[in-house]
C-alpha cells in the first residue's frame, strides 16, 4: 500500500527487531509469546542445525495464536470475512481456517500490515513447500539457515512478539461503529472509507453482512441503517464479486427466515438496483464450498497430492459455474492450475483444465475485468516465477490476449499484454500495481 | 305493509377498498371492483365441497416482484382484459393449485390483468410470499395482498401499511383480529427462546397457528411460562406429553444445515401440532416454543367466570383466564363460528 494512500485502520506497527539482528539467540528474546523453554528449544535447534524443523515449530506456534485471536470473532463473522458458506457458528476456526485464509484475515482486520503480512505469505510459502517434499527429495533439497532466520524474523515482528495478537484499535472501533450506531453519510469514517483502497472496501461490506445476518434487535437496525448508506456510497466502484456476495447474503437472509434483516437488506438493493445479482437460487453455494475444499487443500501441507480429489469434485459438479459462484471458483481451478513457487499437482491439472476449456469467451472477460483484479491470491501468485510462467502458458492455450479490447480496465489489459515475458519488470509492475490498487503490500 | 330496509355489504366494503387503494398509490376502478368480488368470495371459499385458503396478490411490476423473490417459481396460467371480470377468473383458475407456499398473483398492466401462480423459499422457515411483498415489504414495490384469516374473515392489506379484515357472517365482530390474536399467543410461545432464532420460531409457529384458524374447526391453546415444569393442577386432565415437543433445536439444525431431513422432521411436527390444535380441548404450550400436551379439558367452576352467554368453549376461556397471572402467560380461543379472543397475563 502506497505511504500516501487514506486508510480507515492501519495495522499493528511490527515489533522492533534490530535490522542487523541475524541469529536466533538475536530475535528470540522478542518472542514475548514464547515461554523461556521454547525460546532455548529454538535456540539450540539452530545451533543443531535444525533448520526445518525449527521453522516449521515457530510458524505453528505463530499460526495457532493469530488464528485463536481470529477465533475469538466469531465463526460467522469470520465466515463473512471469507466468503466461506461452508463455515457456521461453533465451527471450530482454528481447526477450519486454512494458514493462508488466516494470513490473509489477519492483514484485512489489521492484526498485521502489509509488509508483515507479505513476509509471513513468504514464510508460509517456504513451510509449506519443505513439508509437501517427498522423502528421498526432502534429504537433497534441504531448509537453509537463513531461510529459518527469516521465518523466525517474521513470525516474531507480526504475531510472537506481541503479548497478544490483537486487530488494530482503529478497525474495532470502526466494526463497533457499524452496529453500535448510526453513521450519517457525513461522517468521517465514511468519507475516509470512501477514500480508502478497495480492500477497505471489500472488508466494510463483509463486515456489514456479517453483522446483518447475526445482529438482532437495535444492533440489526442500526447495522440495516448503515448497510443503507455505506453500501450505495461505495457501489458504484464495488466489483461483481463483491455485487454478488451482497445478492447471495439477502438470498441467504429469504431462505432462513431472517425477514427483518432481509427487507433492511432489500432496501439497499432497490437503492442500488441491486437485484440482478441476487441468485436465482443457492446452487451457487454449493460451488462455493466446492472451491474452498479445492483452496483448502492447495493452502494445506501434501497439497499436490490433495488437489486432484476436490479439483474433479468441483469438475463434476456441472458445466455452468453459477455465477455468484464464479469468482471464487476460478480463484480455485486457476490456484491448481498455476500452483506454487515450487510446482503443482499433476493430477489435478486435468479436471482444473476441463473446468477451464468449459468457459465461454464472455466468462473470460469476465474474470479478467472483473474478478482479476480483486483476486490477490492469484495476483501474489503472478509475482512467483513458476506460476507466472504457468500462466504465460495458460494466457497461449486459452488464447487470451484475443480478449484484450474487450477489457475495460487498464492494468489488466497491461498485465495480459506482457504475459509472454512473464518474468519482464513491465510485467511484474503490472501486476504490482494491481496488488497496491487493492489496498495490500507488494513487497 | 312497510318498505324492506335493503342492507348491502358491498357499499361499506367498496369504501373501504376505494380507501385503501388511495392510501397506497393503486387507485383503480377495475382493481376495486376485482378485489371486492375476491374478498367477496374467500370469505367461505370452497371448491368441489373443499375448503380453500388462497392467498392473492396484486402487482404492478412482476419481473420486480421476482427479482425481490429469491428461489422463486412462477408458472402463469392466462390473462385477460383489465376488469373484476378477470380477477374473479385468476381466483378460479388458479385457487386450486394455490397451496404449500404457492400463492396467487394478478399482475396489472396497461389494458390487461396476467395472472398465475408464484412462490419463494428454500425450506420451511424461509420468509413468505407475505412477509417479503407486503408485511415487510418496500413500498418502491406497489402490491396488494387478499387472504382469508379465518372462515367468514378476510384480510386486504397493502404494502405501505393499510388493511382491511373483513368479517362476514353472523358472527359478532369482536374487535379482535385473527392476527392480533395470533401474534399475541405466539409472541408468548417464544418469549424464552433464544434471541437469534426467535425470529424464525415465531415464524414457524405464526403459520401453524394461522392455519389452524383458517380450518375453523375451533380452538383452544395456552402458553405456560417456561420456567414451570409441570402443569397446574386444574390442567392435568388430558394427554400431559411425556416429553415436550421441542422444535426450536429442529429450527436451529434447519438454519444451519439446511438439511432435507431436518426440513421434513419441522414439517412433521408442524403436522401434530396442527393436529393437537383441531383436536377436543386445551393445546399446552411452554415459553420455551415447546409443546406439553393436548385435549386437556378443565371443569369449570360454578360462577367462576362471568360468561352468562356461550358455549363449553366460551366458558372453558373464561377459566383459564383466571390462571393468567400465576400459572398462564396467555390463552387464546377460536370458536367453531370463527371469532376469536386471547387474553395476556
Amino acid at each position: 500500500m502506497s505511504e500516501t494512500a487514506v486508510t480507515l485502520w492501519a495495522g499493528n506497527v511490527p515489533v522492533r527487531i534490530p535490522p542487523h539482528a541475524s541469529s536466533a539467540e538475536e530475535i528470540v528474546p522478542c518472542a514475548r509469546q514464547l515461554t523461556a523453554r521454547d525460546r532455548q528449544h529454538i535456540v539450540n535447534a539452530f545451533n543443531h542445525e535444525s533448520y526445518e524443523m525449527v521453522a516449521t515449530f515457530v510458524w505453528n506456534k505463530a499460526l495457532t495464536s493469530l488464528k485463536a485471536q481470529l477465533g475469538r470473532l466469531g465463526a460467522t463473522f469470520v465466515a463473512e470475512m471469507l466468503d466461506r458458506p461452508d463455515m457456521t457458528e461453533g465451527t471450530p476456526i482454528e481447526q477450519k481456517l486454512t494458514d493462508y485464509e488466516a494470513l490473509r484475515l489477519a492483514q484485512e482486520l489489521g492484526f498485521v500490515r502489509g509488509t508483515g503480512a507479505f513476509r509471513l505469505r513468504q514464510a508460509f510459502e517456504r513451510i509449506t513447500h519443505f513439508g509437501s517434499l517427498p522423502p528421498e527429495e526432502a534429504e537433497e533439497e534441504q531448509f537453509t539457515a537463513t531461510e529459518a532466520i527469516d521465518v523466525l524474523r517474521a513470525c516474531v515482528e507480526n504475531v510472537l512478539g506481541f503479548e497478544r495478537t490483537e486487530a488494530a484499535l482503529d478497525f474495532k472501533r470502526f466494526r463497533d461503529s457499524l452496529s453500535g450506531k448510526v453513521l450519517e453519510p457525513s461522517d468521517p469514517s465514511i468519507e475516509k472509507l470512501q477514500q480508502s483502497p478497495y480492500f477497505f472496501h471489500r472488508a466494510s461490506i463483509r463486515m456489514l453482512l456479517s453483522v446483518v445476518k447475526t445482529a438482532v434487535g437495535a444492533l440489526l437496525e442500526n447495522a440495516l441503517a448503515n448497510a443503507n448508506v455505506i453500501i450505495p456510497t461505495l457501489w458504484p466502484g464495488v466489483l461483481q464479486p463483491e455485487r454478488y456476495q451482497i445478492g447471495r447474503a439477502y438470498s441467504e437472509l429469504v431462505a432462513n427466515g431472517q425477514s427483518t434483516a432481509a427487507a433492511g437488506l432489500r432496501k439497499v438493493l432497490l437503492k442500488v438496483k441491486g437485484f440482478d445479482f441476487v441468485p436465482e437460487d443457492l446452487r451457487s453455494t454449493s460451488f462455493v464450498k466446492a472451491a474452498h475444499e479445492v483452496l483448502a487443500a492447495h493452502d494445506g501441507s501434501n497439497n499436490y497430492y490433495n488437489e486432484p480429489g476436490p479439483t474433479r469434485t468441483l469438475e463434476r459438479m456441472g458445466t455452468a459455474i453459477p455465477i455468484p459462484a464464479f469468482p471464487i471458483c476460478m480463484s480455485a481451478v486457476l490456484s491448481v492450475r498455476l500452483g506454487n513457487a515450487w510446482g503443482d499437482s499433476w493430477d489435478a491439472q486435468t479436471p482444473a483444465t476441463a473446468i477451464l476449456k468449459r468457459l465461454s469467451p464472455e466468462r473470460w472477460v469476465y474474470y479478467l475485468d472483473q474478478c482479476l483484479p480483486t483476486d490477490d491470491r492469484i495476483l501474489y501468485k503472478l509475482l512467483s516465477e513458476r506460476p507466472a510462467s504457468r500462466w504465460s502458458t495458460l494466457v497461449e492455450e486459452f488464447s487470451l490476449r484475443d480478449h484484450l479490447d474487450d477489457l475495460r480496465t487498464k492494468e489488466t489489459r497491461q498485465l495480459l499484454a506482457d504475459s509472454a515475458k512473464p518474468s519482464s519488470v513491465k510485467f511484474s509492475h503490472a501486476v504490482k500495481r494491481l496488488i497496491l490498487a487493492l489496498g495490500y503490500a507488494a513487497g | 305493509m312497510a318498505a324492506a330496509t335493503l342492507i348491502s355489504l358491498r357499499d361499506r366494503l367498496t369504501g373501504s377498498v376505494v380507501d385503501l387503494l388511495d392510501a397506497e398509490g393503486m387507485a383503480c376502478l377495475q382493481t376495486q371492483e376485482g378485489l371486492v368480488i375476491t374478498i367477496n368470495a374467500l370469505s367461505l371459499y370452497r371448491e368441489e365441497g373443499r375448503k380453500l385458503f388462497p392467498e392473492l396478490f396484486v402487482v404492478d411490476d412482476l419481473n420486480v416482484v421476482l427479482s425481490a423473490l429469491p428461489s422463486s417459481e412462477f408458472l402463469p396460467i392466462g390473462s385477460g382484459p383489465r376488469e373484476a371480470a378477470t380477477m374473479a377468473r385468476a381466483l378460479k383458475q388458479c385457487a386450486p393449485l394455490a397451496q404449500g407456499g404457492w400463492a396467487i398473483y394478478v399482475h396489472r398492466q396497461n389494458a390487461k390483468f396476467n395472472y398465475g401462480l408464484f412462490r419463494c423459499g428454500v425450506h420451511i422457515l424461509s420468509v413468505p410470499i407475505s412477509d417479503l411483498l407486503v408485511n415487510k415489504g418496500d413500498p418502491q414495490i406497489p402490491t396488494l395482498m387478499v387472504r382469508p384469516l379465518a372462515e367468514n374473515v378476510v384480510e386486504l392489506k397493502g404494502v405501505g401499511g393499510s388493511a382491511i379484515i373483513a368479517y362476514f357472517g353472523a358472527t359478532k365482530a369482536t374487535n379482535v383480529s385473527p392476527v392480533d390474536a395470533i401474534n399475541a399467543l405466539v409472541t408468548a410461545i417464544v418469549a424464552n427462546v433464544d434471541e437469534k432464532i426467535r425470529e424464525q420460531t415465531f415464524a414457524f409457529f405464526e403459520r401453524t397457528i394461522a392455519n389452524v384458524l383458517r380450518a375453523s374447526h375451533g380452538t383452544l391453546a395456552v402458553v405456560q411460562p417456561a420456567r414451570r415444569r409441570t402443569f397446574p393442577p386444574t390442567l392435568r386432565d388430558g394427554i400431559l406429553l411425556q416429553q415436550p415437543m421441542r422444535v426450536v433445536s429442529d429450527i436451529s439444525d434447519l438454519i444451519s444445515r439446511s438439511e432435507c431431513s431436518v426440513n421434513t422432521r419441522l414439517q412433521n411436527a408442524r403436522e401434530l401440532i396442527t393436529g393437537m390444535l383441531l383436536s377436543d380441548g386445551i393445546t399446552v404450550f411452554g415459553s420455551d416454543g415447546s409443546v406439553r400436551g393436548y385435549n386437556i379439558f378443565v371443569r369449570h367452576k360454578q360462577g367462576a367466570t362471568n360468561s352468562r352467554s356461550g358455549g363449553a368453549r366460551r366458558r372453558t376461556f373464561e377459566t383459564l383466564c383466571l390462571l393468567l397471572e400465576k400459572d398462564l402467560d396467555c390463552v387464546l380461543m377460536q370458536s367453531q363460528d370463527g371469532a376469536v379472543d386471547y387474553r395476556r397475563g
